[in-house]
């Protein structure tokens, strides 16, 4: 999701990165005195994500619950039904009940019996829905993760070695457009060249060849090649953007003054030293990233069909099926908030100047 | 944004301390802004490609008046009378015509009135929100910064496309929602963008006021008796044009793929009106036999958005010439 | 009837006169525009000389055994026969559920399925008694033979809230004793009485004609009541999850009976295997293979036509091939022998408002009749491959059943040259509505249509077409259930035009198509499928007066002649009697539904 490589990386507040060497050691040592006080931190966190994602499902009941885009009950009664059938369908859905009420019957539903409710298309429990699209998510979002990761550091690291080189130049104009270009385009584009059956290059497989890992890996594997690339093309660029502009600017720390003085090797100090500070951030901004692609890559599994868990809420949303919204909605919300949670605590953990 | 951080975490409060200015000519930082950009030739050519991108979409009557066929004009002689299948680029119509017959070569230019209008409109209103709000929030700190950031934790901890799909998806019927205000179609995209949008800039804005409220020359202003709101526009917000031109210039480009993002998906569409992510979406269904229908207007996409990402990139390496 | 999706199945049988007219209309297609009209000549009479004569009925299995796959985009819209209403739904319930009757093969007369000959209908017509075939059994895990109690049981489960079928109250309301008031669980209903095992009698309140065609309708397939009641007495019924099948399929299942994620996996597959309990001298259908897939989520209609062209599927389910598929399919010698097109039953047509100005005015409504370019609107569906131009509402397929007297193909009382509309005429309509020089000066009308193609398409089509004659349309774009159940369905609400409508019978009798589109009885506030809102006593009256009807010949010359008022009043202006193409993959032998829009019969089709 090209909007997300943007703007859905500033989820965290911007932390100065630790300085390399000394001060990870000084961390655990003070991390270890301050046991206690960690934990407090760690579960006072955990305590705000729980109420997050509290009002995140009160407000997305508000919103798709109150302004129904289409009436459910309508929909479950078929073409002909008469109004007082479609208004007992109502009564049973439980759907002429006051809001709050109806809320309440789903949290507890929810915290007692981790019970996601109906689907009002088919009657068949959300979760178990989720559940059995959740691999095709996390095969696509993992996936996509490695390849920008890969693709980006060694380039990101590249690029600020040989700064203002042809190379250097050719990278980031490229990265640029990689962002530039929406993701469900570039999924077309490249469903046009490369799709075995459809395609001007015979190569991969198309839309709709996801098949689960279990019944055919290497058919899996081919389907997902060109939606892990398409994905991933707009969040290599920008981390490759990121890892070169973090890492120039630690090349011109003191600390790498100091090192190149005492006489360490180049390729020392950039991996040793510049890397490890510049990573950090990228590597937690990453973490982020990741979290939210877990919610379920909406525009990618469209273009691709692949039945994940992003498609799903898409699909409930435009079918008006208000329990898979609220679920597929709150469990996006649980991924955006545990990756939260992680890097804060990473964060604080690794780096004692952060207030906790 | 995550790539202006460097820009903005590292540099001191982002203002120009005349001194430091050479002592034959006094220049202000924005003849120096200026004087930097101006080298810069590839964000030139950028801001030269917007302004003839704006020219064209504010004059589309007329380029299109001349070369093409109105953009909601169909004709159904171009489309296959036994399939119903569509006619590519022709001498007639120049990037060929669409399902209904419509000329797509019209539609892309009217197109790109959506899209600047919406993405432009939006980012304002966005960063004026954020910018307010940060402010608020980082100089009054307190129970209005706890509430301002716990609405802010909210609305990130939202996937955004769900949040923006239920935005529309409830104010898209009949009177629309706000009691009216938020009518279906443009304004419900601006406001979807919007509601999303204002965090991002109200954080980074809040931790550059945290840092500016302790500096000297806040408390000189204090110590004259200047009250907050004065303090507020007259010494911070001047530091914050910097931060506020970088985050500027990294949204839009952004705010132009979300509105494409949402109408691919359906929302904020009203029919005829041409719109790129629109008729990428409807391209869709044809696009391996009708290329030109999809490709044209996402070309249309890229483009604005990579000039607008080179102006911004030029713009920014401009404020803050160290990373040059 | 059917859920009139973008992705309707729609294929009446098409008669020598739908063959004759489709290849005459696509003559007169490529005569007009498109330099290509070579190319179009050959591949419009390559479109006529491909059959829309579905494939000859097998008589037996090219061979036992093999799995056949089916492709669609979308799910069922119930997996419980008891609610299933939507063609593709049918093509589960036609191999694994038997109803009293059922069509004949390639034909849209019924025959008896479930029952052991037709219904015997009394003299008044209010009482129907219909005996059941011995042997048929239930699959596992209930095994046991089916009695008359399992049918009425059956039907009575329909009318409850936990169950809510769509059509029950419509068709079988007439029964005596039948609810008012939706019960939240099924009741017994006192005019279905079973006098022994084998035997069921209807009582009806009064004389239903189209009470005999109901009957093959999968609401009255049979369903074991001691087995479904714990199911049934839910606020919604699970009985769909844990379903029992007659005919020679069923939906594999556990050994407790459960489907779910077994058999069915929603949005994803469907799984037939043979039901073990089934005697295949009991019944018409052959069931040659031994498994049938219904894989879902195709939403590329391309790459599912490719894949069933390269073997690897055998048979589209619920989405056409798209036009460029079709168009290469026909210039092939040996693919086009696997395309065959079925006309859908019903028609497509524009609902104008007429209980809001400016369309209450009859005259505005015919300018709206004249101006609309029919011809532009087909091509938004793919052209004249996809079916003649409507020019009222009984269509083709249905033949001497109301077709005919509806005047046939030549009943066009608002002609234009080539279909493309004639704004004179509308013009003309529109003075004599009182607008003076034939243009609207009133204010901007609202329309609400689909956010997708091809409903997209059509609706910019209508604008353009008002705005010939200077009406300004305001089109509100949504999901199609939105679109339905928000605005089109509730009078309230509804906007002064619907474009994405149409009707499709629910079985071949005229009253399936005009009566619940068009009488006034049938209004409601929410639900509505009198998307006009017309209420013409004349025309409601005659409708009722051939509801009760039963002498076939008489009936069909009264529904003839409501077509034709109804027509004249351009409440509705119909403009495509749609034919649907199924696509066979060359290793299979084709049999097709033709009274279910040609959708794949598996429990005649065989691997070769």
């Amino acid at each position: 999701m090209t909007v997300q490589a943007a703007n859905g990386t500033t989820n965290a507040p911007r932390r100065p990165p630790p300085p390399g060497g000394g001060p990870w050691a000084l961390g655990s040592v003070v991390a270890g005195a301050l046991g206690s006080s960690m934990t407090r931190y760690v579960l006072r966190r955990v305590l705000w994500g729980i109420v997050l994602l509290f009002v995140v499902s009160a407000l997305t009941f508000l919103i798709f619950y109150a302004f129904p885009s289409a009436d459910p009950a309508a929909l479950r009664a078929g073409r002909q039904a008469t109004p007082q059938l479609i208004e007992q369908i109502r009564h049973a859905l439980g759907l002429d009940k006051p809001l709050y009420e109806q809320f309440w019957i789903y949290i507890k539903g929810l915290v007692l019996h981790f019970d996601l409710g109906y689907s009002y298309e088919n009657n068949v429990s959300v979760s178990s829905q989720i559940l059995s699209r959740l691999p095709a998510t996390i095969a696509l979002t993992l996936g996509a993760f490695v390849v920008w990761m890969l693709v980006s550091l060694p380039i990101g690291i590249i690029s600020a070695i040989k700064r203002g080189s042809a190379v250097d130049r050719a990278t980031m104009g490229g990265a640029l457009v990689a962002i530039s270009a929406p993701v469900y385009w570039l999924g077309l584009i490249v469903l046009l060249l490369f799709s075995r059956d459809i395609g001007w290059i015979h190569l991969l497989p198309g839309s709709g060849s996801y098949v689960p890992l279990t019944s055919d890996p290497t058919q899996w594997f081919l389907s997902l090649l060109m939606p892990w690339f398409v994905l991933a093309a707009a969040f290599a660029a920008f981390y490759a953007r990121m890892v070169r502009g973090n890492l120039i600017e630690v090349l011109g720390e003191d600390y790498i003054r100091t090192a190149r003085a005492k006489g360490l090797g180049e390729r020392r100090v950039i991996l040793r030293h510049g890397l490890r500070a510049a990573l950090t951030p990228i590597v937690t901004m990453a973490g982020l990233d990741l979290g939210i692609l877990l919610g379920g890559a909406v525009l990618t599994e469209t273009v691709f069909n692949i039945p994940g868990v992003g498609r799903y809420a898409y699909d409930s949303i435009i079918n008006s099926d208000l329990p898979a919204i609220q679920g597929t909605v709150l469990f996006g919300a649980f991924f955006i908030i545990v990756a939260n949670i992680f890097v804060d605590v990473v964060y604080a953990f690794l780096d004692p100047r952060v207030r906790y | 944004m995550a790539s202006a951080a460097p820009a903005l975490g590292m540099q001191p409060a982002g203002g120009w301390v005349p001194d430091e200015a050479p002592e034959i000519v006094s220049r202000t930082p924005w003849q120096l802004f200026w004087e930097r950009f101006r080298e810069d030739r590839v964000a030139l050519v950028a801001l030269g490609f917007i302004v003839f991108e704006i020219l064209v979409a504010l004059f589309a009557p007329l380029v299109v008046g001349a070369f093409a066929h109105p953009p909601n004009a169909q004709y159904p002689s171009a489309l296959d009378p036994v399939f119903g299948t569509p006619t590519g680029p022709s001498r007639t119509f120049l990037f060929g015509v669409d399902s209904v017959g419509e000329d797509v070569f019209s539609r892309v230019l009217y197109g790109a009135r959506v899209s600047l209008e919406v993405a432009l409109i939006a980012t304002a209103f966005s960063v004026v929100i954020g910018v307010a709000l940060g402010m608020i929030a980082g100089y009054y700190r307190g129970v209005t910064d706890t509430a301002i950031s716990r609405v802010i934790d909210v609305t990130l901890a939202f996937p955004i496309l769900l949040l923006a799909l239920g935005i529309a998806s409830a104010c898209s019927l009949g009177g629309g929602c706000a009691g009216g205000l938020v009518k279906p179609g443009q304004t419900t995209v601006i406001v979807a963008i919007v509601v999303i949008n204002w965090t991002y800039i109200s954080r980074v804005i809040r931790g550059q006021v945290l840092s500016l409220r302790e500096k000297e020359f806040v408390e000189a202003a204090r110590a004259t008796g200047a009250g907050g709101p004065s303090i507020l526009f007259r010494e911070i917000l001047p530091n914050l044009v910097a931060p506020i031109v970088v985050y500027t210039t990294l949204v839009i480009p952004q705010n132009i793929l979300l509105e494409a993002a949402l109408s691919y998906l359906g929302v904020g569409i009203t029919p005829p009106q041409a719109s790129w992510g629109a008729m990428i979406s409807e391209a869709t269904p044809i696009f391996n036999t009708a290329w030109w229908y999809f490709t044209f207007p996402g070309a249309a996409l890229v483009l604005t958005v990579l000039a607008f990402n080179l102006l911004g990139d030029g713009v920014r390496d401009a404020l803050d010439p160290r990373l040059d | 009837m059917l859920r009139i999706l973008g992705a309707a199945r729609a294929r009446p049988a098409a008669g020598a006169a739908g063959v004759a007219a489709l290849l005459s209309l696509a003559v007169l297609a490529a005569g007009c525009g498109s330099s290509s009209s070579g190319e179009t000549q050959s591949a419009a009479s390559a479109a006529s000389g491909v059959a829309t004569t579905p494939p000859p009925t097998p008589t037996s299995c090219a061979s036992k055994g093999g799995t056949l796959k089916i492709l669609s985009a979308g799910d069922v819209d119930h997996i419980d026969p008891g609610q299933a209403y939507y063609a593709f739904s049918y093509e589960i319930t036609r191999p694994t559920q038997r109803a009293l009757l059922v069509a004949k093969p390639n034909s849209i007369d019924l025959q008896p399925d479930l029952a052991a000959s037709m219904p015997q209908v009394s003299k008044d017509g209010k009482t129907v008694t219909v005996t059941l075939r011995p042997g048929v059994r239930f699959s596992p895990p209930v095994n046991r033979e089916v009695t008359s109690a399992d049918v009425k049981y059956a039907i009575e489960r329909g009318f409850s809230t936990s169950v809510a079928n769509g059509y029950a109250a419509a068709y079988f309301g007439v029964l005596e004793g039948a609810p008012t008031t939706p019960p939240s669980f099924p009741e017994p209903i006192s005019g279905i009485e079973t006098p022994d095992t084998h035997t069921i009698v209807f009582h009806l309140s009064r004389p239903e004609a189209v009470f005999d065609a109901a009957l093959s309708l999968p609401l009255t397939a049979p369903v074991p009541e001691e087995y479904a009641k714990p199911f049934d007495d839910q606020a919604v019924s699970s009985y769909g999850l844990h379903q029992v099948a007659t005919g020679p399929y069923m939906i594999k299942n556990n050994a407790a009976g459960s489907i779910n994620g077994i058999g069915y996996q929603p949005g994803r597959r469907i799984e037939l295997v043979r039901n073990p309990n089934w005697d295949s001298s009991t019944d018409y259908r052959l069931g040659c293979a031994d498994q049938v897939l219904f894989q879902e989520g195709y939403q590329d209609p391309t790459v599912l036509t490719r894949t069933i062209l390269s073997g690897a599927a055998d048979a589209n389910g619920d989405v056409p091939p798209p036009a460029a598929e079709l168009k290469s399919i026909l210039a092939n010698s040996t693919q086009s022998k696997q395309l065959y097109f079925t006309p859908a039953g019903g028609s497509r047509y524009i609902a104008l408002n007429t209980s809001k100005p400016p369309f209450d005015n009859l005259n505005v409504r015919k300018a709206v009749a004249y101006v609309l370019d029919r011809n532009a609107l087909r091509l938004t569906r793919g052209g004249a491959v996809d079916g003649a131009i409507a020019t009222h509402f009984i269509d083709p397929s249905f033949g001497a059943r109301g077709f005919d007297q509806a005047g046939g193909k030549s009943y066009d009382p608002f002609p234009s040259q080539d279909f493309s509309g004639d704004v004179a005429k509308a013009k003309d309509e529109m003075k004599k509505a009182g607008y003076e020089n034939g243009m609207y000066t009133g204010p901007e009308i609202s329309m609400v249509a689909d956010n997708v193609a091809p409903g997209s398409d059509t609706a910019k089509v209508v604008a353009a077409d008002l705005a010939k004659i200077g009406i300004k349309s305001k089109i509100v774009s949504v999901t199609h259930s939105t679109m339905y159940t928000k605005y089109c369905n509730v009078p309230k609400n509804e906007p002064n035009v619907c474009p994405n409508v149409g009707w499709l019978p629910d079985f071949h009798e005229p009253q399936a198509i005009l009566d619940v589109p068009f009488n006034g009885k049938n209004i409601v506030p929410s639900n509505n499928s009198n998307w006009p809102l017309l209420n013409d006593p004349r025309v409601n009256a005659a409708m009722d007066k051939a509801e009760q009807t039963l002498d076939p010949s008489a009936r069909y010359g009264q529904w003839g002649a409501i077509d034709k008022s109804v027509t004249e009043t351009a409440a509705a202006v119909p403009w495509l009697w749609e034919n649907f193409p199924t696509l066979f993959s060359s290793r299979v032998v084709p049999a097709l539904m033709v009274d279910n829009q040609g959708s794949p019969d598996v429990s005649l089709m065989s691997v070769k």
